[in-house]
C-alpha cells in the first residue's frame, strides 16, 4: 500500500512523495536526530520507486514522471515519540492524538508547472481516491491518493474548466523582478463559491502555515496560465503577430513592449524577451505605461453586478498596536477596508465584514442583487486586475480588508486611489490627504534693533530687518523636537502633531541644513518681502508658506498673502506730521497716502502710486518730502545739529509740459523745498550740476534731458527718484527707460495715473523701475502673467500678480466709495502748462510791441491796443498758430496743448468725459481734427456756427451711454443752458476772467443729473499774463469782482505802463525748453 | 500544546472539500456565457497596428473550441 501526497512549493512547482506502507512496518522506535534536525521521513517511498510506481498506473504518468528530477522536500507532519504519524489514506483511520508538527525530509519527484498540470490532469477522479499499479518485483499493489494531492487535482479542475471558457484575462507581470506575460482567471460567482470552497476546505498539510485561500489563488493563477498555453500550443496560429504594416518603419517605443508581451503570451514560459532598448520590457516606463493601459482596460468592463459598488476607505492606525506587548501605538498598522454600496442608494454602505455575516447588510442587499457576495467577489476581482496590489486580499477566502504598512498605505494614496476611482470604485480617503498638510519654510520678521547696522539716512531707519526662519506645517512653526522626529523618519508617511504628512528625508535633511546654516540673520524689507510674496519662492528645499512681521512690514503682508482685498494704505496706520509750512490741508485718502509712501521709503521699498487723475499724486509726493525734509531738521536739532538737516536730492523726472506744474505746485505747497528745475539749452553741467544740486531738495528735469544727461545724472548719488506720468517708461528696452533705471537712487517712486494702459507688461516696466528685479525678468512675467491673463483670462494667476503687487502699489479712483466721500462734489484745480521756445519767441514779440505802442497814445485807442495785445498773448499761449492764422501744423507747438492731450488721454483710459471750453472758435476748430487724430477718439465740437439742429444732435449723442469721451465747446455757444451731464470732466484752456462765466460753462456738467463727482481743470500758462491776471483775481477777489463785474478784460485797460508791463512780462520759467 | 492545536493536527492530513460536484453543477447550467473579454471596451494598446482585442480572438476561440 503506498499513498501519494502533493505539494505545491513556490515558483509554481509541485512535488510528489508519498508514504509506503512496508516501510512502516518496518520501521521502529524513534529516528535518532536531535529535537531540531529535520530529519529523513523513516518510511516514505524513495523518488525512483514513486515513479515507477507512477508508470505503473498508466503511459502517461509514466512519461511524467520520466521528466521529473528527483529531489528533497520539506514539509511538516504530525508527529508521535519521534516518528511521523501515518497519514489516514495509509492507515485507513484518522490519526491518533497527542500529535505534535514536526518537519521531515522527503524524496519527491519534482514537476515544473507545465508537467505539473497535465500531472494533475491525469490524477483527477472525483469519484476514487485508490488505484493501483504494477510495480515491478512487487506486483500489483494499491494505491492511495492523499488529501493534498486531490485537493490540488480539484484546484486544477477548476483552472482547466477556466480555461476552457475563455474566463481569462492577458495580464502583464513581474515575477523575481522578470516581466512575464500571464493568462489570469477571471471568475464568475459559481466559480468563486467553488474556489472559496476549495479555499477553505485545503488540507493543512498542503498548505502548512499558509492561508487556504492564498494558496489556492497562486495555485489556479499557474495552472489556468498553463492550460491556456496547452490549449494555444496546439493551435499556434491563434496567436500569431500581424505583419508589420510598413517594414520599413520600426514600430515605436510604446508598442515595441506592447508587441513582446503580445508574442510572449503564447510562448512556452510566458517571459518578455528583454533587452535595454527604450520602450521595451527592461525600461520600467514602458512597463508601468502599458500596465496602465491594461488595468484601464480590465477597468472599461465596469462592475459585472451594476447594482453595487465596491469602495475602498483607508483607515489609519488608531489606538495600541496589537502586536506590540506593550500596546504602544503604531504608525505602521494601515488598514484598507472593504464596503458595499448601492448604486441607486449611496447611503446603503456596509462593510464586507457585514455582508460574509449575514443578517441585515447581506438582506439589504439581497434587494439590490441575486448573490451580493458574488458580486461583491467579482468586483474585488476586477479591482485586483486594475490594481495588483490588492491581491493578497484575495488570499482570504472572505476578504474584508488588506491590511497595509505606511509605504503600502502611502502607495495607495498616490497610485491605487486615482487608478480605482477612474475605474467607478468608491475611495473613502483621509480628509488630511485630500487637503494634504503643507511641509513648508516660516519666516518670522521684525525690524532689526536701532543702530545694528548703517543705514544711509536716518529716515530709512526700517529698512533693516532681523528675520528667522522656521519648518513649519501648514504654515504652523515645528519645534526642534518636532523637526527632528520629521529627519529621523524614512521616506513616506510621518505622523507630526497628530496629523499624517508625506516627506521626502532628503528634503527635510536640506531643510535641516538650511536652518542650521541660515536659519537667522538680518535681510532688506525688499528680498523678504519678495521671498513672501513669490508663489514660487522655495528655500532651504521646502516652499515658504507663510511670513510673518511685525509692524507696517506685517501690515503690507497681512493685507495681500492673507489674501485680504484691503488695500495697501489701510495697513498704514499711522499719520505722517506735516510741516506748518505745508500749504494745503490733505485729504484723509492723501494722508493715508503719504504714510504709505512714508512707511515704504523706511523699508527701503520702492513705490507706484496709481490714484486717479485729480486725486492728488502731486500733493502727496510733495508732501511726502516736505515731511522727510521736517523730520529730518528734528532729528538735527535733537542730535545738536541744527542747520544740518539734509535728507539728500530728490530727481524728479517728469514729461516737459508738466515742469512748470511740478514747480509752481511744490512753491505753492512745499515752499520749503529748495527746487532746481534742470533744463534748457543752459542747464548747468559737470561742477555746477553739482553745486546746483547739492543747493537743492528737489530737481526737476525731464525724460528727454535723463536720456540726454544720463551720464552726469548718473554721478550724483539721488536720495530718490521719481518718474511722474511713470507710463512714459513703459517699454523697458527703450533709451529712455534704460537711462531712468540707471540712475542711483535710495529709493523710488513711479507716479501714473494709468499703470497698465494697453499690456501687462507695462505694469512689469514700473514697478521693476521702482524695485528693481522685484518681479524677476520681463520675460518670466510675461510666462507667468502675461499670457495666462491677456490670452486665458486667467483668474487665478491676475489674482497673484495683485498679491504680488499689492503692496507696492496704491490706486485709489475717484469712484472709491472711501475716495469719494473725502472728495467734493466738484474738484476745481489749476493745471499750469509752460511755452514752448516758439511761444515764447512770439509772446515776447508782442509784449515789445505792445509797451513800445502804449507810449503816447490814451483813450479809446490805448484801451483798443491794450485789449488786442491781451487777446494776442492768450492766442498765444495757446497755440502759435492760432496766433498767426496760418493753418501751419499743430502738433508739437503749443505747452497748452501737450497738457491737454496729456489731460484728456488720462481721462479716456479713466472712462471719463471731458467737456473741454475755449473762448476761441478758431482755436476750437483747430483743436478737433487734431485731437480726433491723436487721441483717435471720436471728438464733438460744439460752435456758434450750427444749426440749433446740429447742435441739438451733438448734445444728444454725447449724452448717450456709449457717447465720445470728449466734447470741445466754444464758451458762448456752449457755456450756458445745455444739459451735459454725462460729463465728469471741465476743462478750461484759456480764461475769460469771469468766475461767473467760467461757473456757468462749468455747471454743464456739474448740476442736477450727474452722477459722479466733477472735476474742473483750468489751464495756466506759467510766467505769463495768464497766471499774473488769475493771481490778481485770486488775491483780490473782492476787488476783481467789483472791477470784472461786468465782465471781459476792460479793466486791464486802465493800467499804468508799468503794471502793463509787470502783467505781460514773460518770466523765465515760463518756458520749459 | 493546547487541545485546540491538538484538535486541528488530528484533521491535518485531511481537507473538507467535495470534488466534481461544482464541475457537474456547472455542466447542467452551461450556456453560452459572455467572455469576460468580451465586456471590455478595446483596449488602447495596438500592436504592429493592430488593435489588441482584434488579435486576441482568435486565442480565445482556440481556447473555447
Amino acid at each position: 500500500m503506498f499513498a501519494v501526497h502533493g505539494l505545491w512549493l513556490a515558483g509554481g512547482r509541485l512535488a510528489l512523495w508519498a508514504e509506503d506502507a512496508r516501510a512502516l512496518a518496518a520501521a521502529r522506535g524513534p529516528v535518532p536526530g536531535g529535537p531540531d534536525a529535520v530529519r529523513p521521513h523513516p518510511y516514505a517511498c524513495p523518488a525512483g520507486l514513486l515513479a515507477e510506481l507512477l508508470a505503473g498506473i498508466g503511459p502517461r504518468l509514466e512519461w511524467l514522471a520520466g521528466q521529473a528530477p528527483e529531489r528533497w522536500a520539506t514539509l511538516a507532519l504530525p508527529s508521535l515519540s519521534g516518528s511521523p504519524s501515518p497519514s489516514p489514506e495509509l492507515l485507513g483511520t484518522r490519526g491518533a492524538s497527542g500529535v505534535s508538527l514536526r518537519s521531515w525530509r522527503v524524496p519527491a519527484l519534482l514537476f515544473e508547472s507545465a508537467e505539473a498540470a497535465q500531472l494533475l490532469g491525469e490524477l483527477f477522479d472525483p469519484r476514487w481516491a485508490l488505484s493501483s499499479s504494477e510495480l515491478p518485483g512487487a506486483g500489483r499493489v494499491d494505491v492511495a491518493y492523499g488529501a493534498s494531492l486531490r485537493w490540488l487535482t480539484g484546484v486544477h479542475d477548476l483552472a482547466w474548466r477556466l480555461a476552457g471558457r475563455g474566463r481569462v484575462l492577458p495580464a502583464l507581470v513581474r515575477e523575481g523582478g522578470v516581466p512575464h506575460a500571464r493568462w489570469r482567471p477571471v471568475l464568475n460567482a459559481a466559480e468563486r463559491r467553488e474556489a472559496t470552497a476549495l479555499a477553505d476546505g485545503c488540507p493543512p498539510v498542503c498548505r502548512g502555515e499558509r492561508d487556504g485561500g492564498d494558496l489556492l489563488g497562486e495555485v489556479l493563477d499557474v495552472l489556468t496560465d498553463r492550460e491556456v498555453r496547452a490549449a494555444l500550443a496546439e493551435q499556434p496560429q491563434a496567436l500569431r503577430l500581424p505583419p508589420l504594416p510598413d517594414p520599413l518603419e520600426a514600430a515605436d517605443g510604446r508598442e515595441r513592449l506592447a508587441e513582446r508581451w503580445f508574442v510572449a503570451l503564447g510562448a512556452a514560459d510566458g517571459r518578455i524577451a528583454v533587452d535595454a532598448a527604450p520602450g521595451t520590457a527592461a525600461d520600467p516606463e514602458a512597463f508601468d505605461a502599458l500596465a496602465g493601459r491594461l488595468a484601464a482596460w480590465y477597468a472599461s468592463g465596469g462592475p459585472a453586478a451594476e447594482s453595487v459598488r465596491l469602495c475602498f476607505r483607508l483607515v489609519e492606525p488608531l489606538g495600541p498596536d496589537p502586536t506590540d506587548p506593550e500596546g504602544r501605538p503604531s504608525d505602521d498598522h494601515w488598514r484598507l477596508d472593504f464596503l458595499l454600496q448601492a448604486a441607486d442608494e449611496p447611503s446603503l454602505l456596509v462593510q464586507t465584514a457585514d455582508l460574509w455575516a449575514g443578517g441585515a447588510a447581506l438582506a439589504a442587499f439581497e434587494r439590490k442583487t441575486d448573490d451580493p457576495q458574488a458580486a461583491y467577489l467579482a468586483e474585488l476581482d476586477r479591482a485586483v486586475r486594475c490594481r495588483s496590489e490588492l491581491r493578497p486580499a484575495l488570499r482570504s477566502a472572505r476578504p474584508d480588508s488588506l491590511a497595509l504598512d505606511r509605504a503600502g498605505a502611502l502607495a495607495f494614496l498616490r497610485e491605487a486611489a486615482p487608478v480605482l476611482t477612474a475605474a467607478g470604485f468608491g475611495v473613502l480617503l483621509p480628509t488630511w490627504w485630500q487637503r494634504p498638510p503643507r511641509l513648508g519654510m516660516a519666516l518670522a520678521a521684525r525690524v532689526a534693533a536701532p543702530g545694528a547696522v548703517e543705514t544711509p539716512g536716518q529716515v530709512d531707519r526700517d529698512a533693516v530687518v532681523a528675520f528667522h526662519w522656521q519648518a513649519a506645517l501648514d504654515g504652523k512653526p515645528l519645534t526642534a523636537e518636532q523637526l527632528a522626529d520629521l529627519a529621523a523618519a524614512k521616506e513616506g508617511l510621518v505622523r507630526v502633531r497628530g496629523q499624517w504628512v508625506e516627506v521626502d528625508a532628503q528634503q527635510i535633511a536640506a531643510a535641516v541644513a538650511f536652518l542650521s546654516r541660515e536659519g537667522r540673520g538680518e535681510t532688506t524689507p525688499g528680498r523678504l518681502l519678495r521671498l513672501a510674496l513669490d508663489p514660487e519662492a522655495v528655500v532651504g528645499g521646502l516652499p515658504v508658506t507663510s511670513v510673518r512681521a511685525a509692524g507696517v512690514l506685517g501690515g503690507l503682508l497681512r493685507a495681500q498673502v492673507d489674501g485680504g482685498e484691503d488695500r495697501a494704505d489701510t495697513a498704514v496706520s499711522t499719520a505722517v506730521p506735516l510741516p506748518d509750512s505745508f500749504g494745503t490741508a490733505l485729504r484723509p485718502y492723501q494722508e493715508r497716502g503719504v504714510a504709505w509712501l512714508r512707511s515704504l521709503t523706511r523699508l527701503g521699498l520702492g513705490a507706484v502710486l496709481a490714484d486717479d487723475m485729480g486725486l492728488g499724486k502731486t500733493v502727496q509726493t510733495l508732501a511726502l518730502l516736505s515731511a522727510e525734509q521736517a523730520e529730518q531738521a528734528e532729528q538735527a536739532e535733537q542730535a545738536g545739529r541744527p542747520g544740518s538737516a539734509e535728507v539728500g536730492p530728490t530727481l524728479l523726472v517728469c514729461p516737459m509740459s508738466l515742469v512748470g506744474n511740478w514747480r509752481r505746485e511744490t512753491a505753492r505747497f512745499a515752499p520749503s523745498l529748495r527746487v532746481h528745475v534742470q533744463h534748457g539749452a543752459e542747464r548747468p553741467t559737470g561742477d555746477e550740476l553739482r553745486a546746483a544740486v547739492s543747493a537743492a531738495d528737489l530737481v526737476i528735469t525731464t525724460y528727454g534731458l535723463v536720456q540726454r544727461d544720463a551720464e552726469q545724472l548718473r554721478r550724483i548719488p539721488w536720495r530718490r527718484v521719481i518718474a511722474d506720468e511713470a507710463q512714459m517708461v513703459k517699454n523697458s528696452a527703450t533709451a529712455q527707460s534704460r537711462a531712468l533705471r540707471s540712475l542711483p537712487a535710495d529709493h523710488r517712486i513711479a507716479l501714473t495715473g494709468t499703470p497698465v494702459e494697453n499690456r501687462l507688461a507695462e505694469l512689469h516696466a514700473i514697478l521693476d523701475f521702482a524695485n528693481p528685479g522685484l518681479l524677476g525678468s520681463a520675460s518670466a512675467f510675461r510666462e507667468r502673467y502675461s499670457i495666462p491673463v491677456e490670452q486665458h483670462a486667467n483668474a487665478e494667476r491676475l489674482a497673484e500678480l495683485r498679491r504680488r503687487t499689492g503692496p507696492f502699489i496704491l490706486r485709489r479712483l475717484k469712484g472709491d466709495p472711501g475716495v469719494a466721500a473725502e472728495l467734493p462734489a466738484k474738484q476745481e484745480m489749476t493745471v499750469w502748462c509752460t511755452l514752448t521756445t516758439e511761444q515764447a519767441g512770439l509772446y515776447q514779440a508782442v509784449v515789445a510791441d505792445l509797451l513800445h505802442r502804449v507810449q503816447g497814445i490814451k483813450g479809446v485807442e490805448r484801451k483798443g491796443t491794450v485789449l488786442a495785445a491781451i487777446g494776442k498773448l492768450k492766442q498765444v499761449c495757446n497755440h502759435p498758430a492760432q496766433l498767426l492764422h496760418d493753418r501751419s501744423a499743430v502738433a508739437g507747438r503749443s505747452g497748452k496743448l501737450a497738457r491737454l492731450e496729456e489731460t484728456l488721454e488720462a481721462a479716456l483710459a479713466e472712462g471719463d468725459r471731458t467737456l473741454v471750453f475755449t473762448q476761441y472758435a478758431e482755436f476750437g476748430t483747430m483743436l478737433h481734427r487734431h485731437l480726433a487724430e491723436r487721441l483717435d477718439t471720436e471728438v464733438l465740437y460744439l460752435h456758434g456756427s450750427l444749426s440749433a439742429r446740429r447742435r441739438e444732435e451733438l448734445i444728444a449723442r454725447f449724452q448717450e451711454r456709449d457717447g465720445p469721451g470728449v466734447f470741445l465747446l466754444s464758451l458762448k455757444a456752449g457755456g450756458t443752458g445745455l444739459n451735459l451731464t454725462a460729463a465728469n470732466q471741465v476743462i478750461h484752456l484759456d480764461r475769460w476772467w469771469n468766475p461767473a462765466v467760467e461757473q456757468q460753462a462749468t455747471d454743464r456738467a456739474h448740476r442736477i443729473g450727474q452722477q459722479r463727482d466733477v472735476q474742473v481743470r483750468t489751464f495756466v500758462c506759467v510766467g505769463t499774463v495768464e497766471e499774473r491776471i488769475a493771481e490778481m483775481i485770486e488775491s483780490k477777489r473782492a476787488l476783481a469782482q467789483t472791477v470784472v463785474g461786468g465782465g471781459g478784460e476792460r479793466w486791464l485797460t486802465e493800467l499804468s505802463v508799468e503794471e502793463l508791463r509787470e502783467l505781460v512780462t514773460l518770466s523765465e520759467e515760463a518756458v520749459a525748453e | 500544546m493546547t487541545d485546540r492545536a491538538i484538535d486541528r493536527l488530528e484533521g491535518y492530513w485531511l481537507g473538507e472539500f467535495v470534488l466534481g460536484e461544482a464541475a457537474e453543477a456547472d455542466a447542467e447550467g452551461a450556456d453560452a456565457p459572455v467572455l469576460p473579454v468580451d465586456r471590455l471596451s478595446p483596449p488602447e494598446i495596438t500592436v504592429r497596428g493592430r488593435n489588441l482585442a482584434v488579435l486576441l480572438a482568435p486565442a480565445y476561440r482556440a481556447m473555447t473550441s
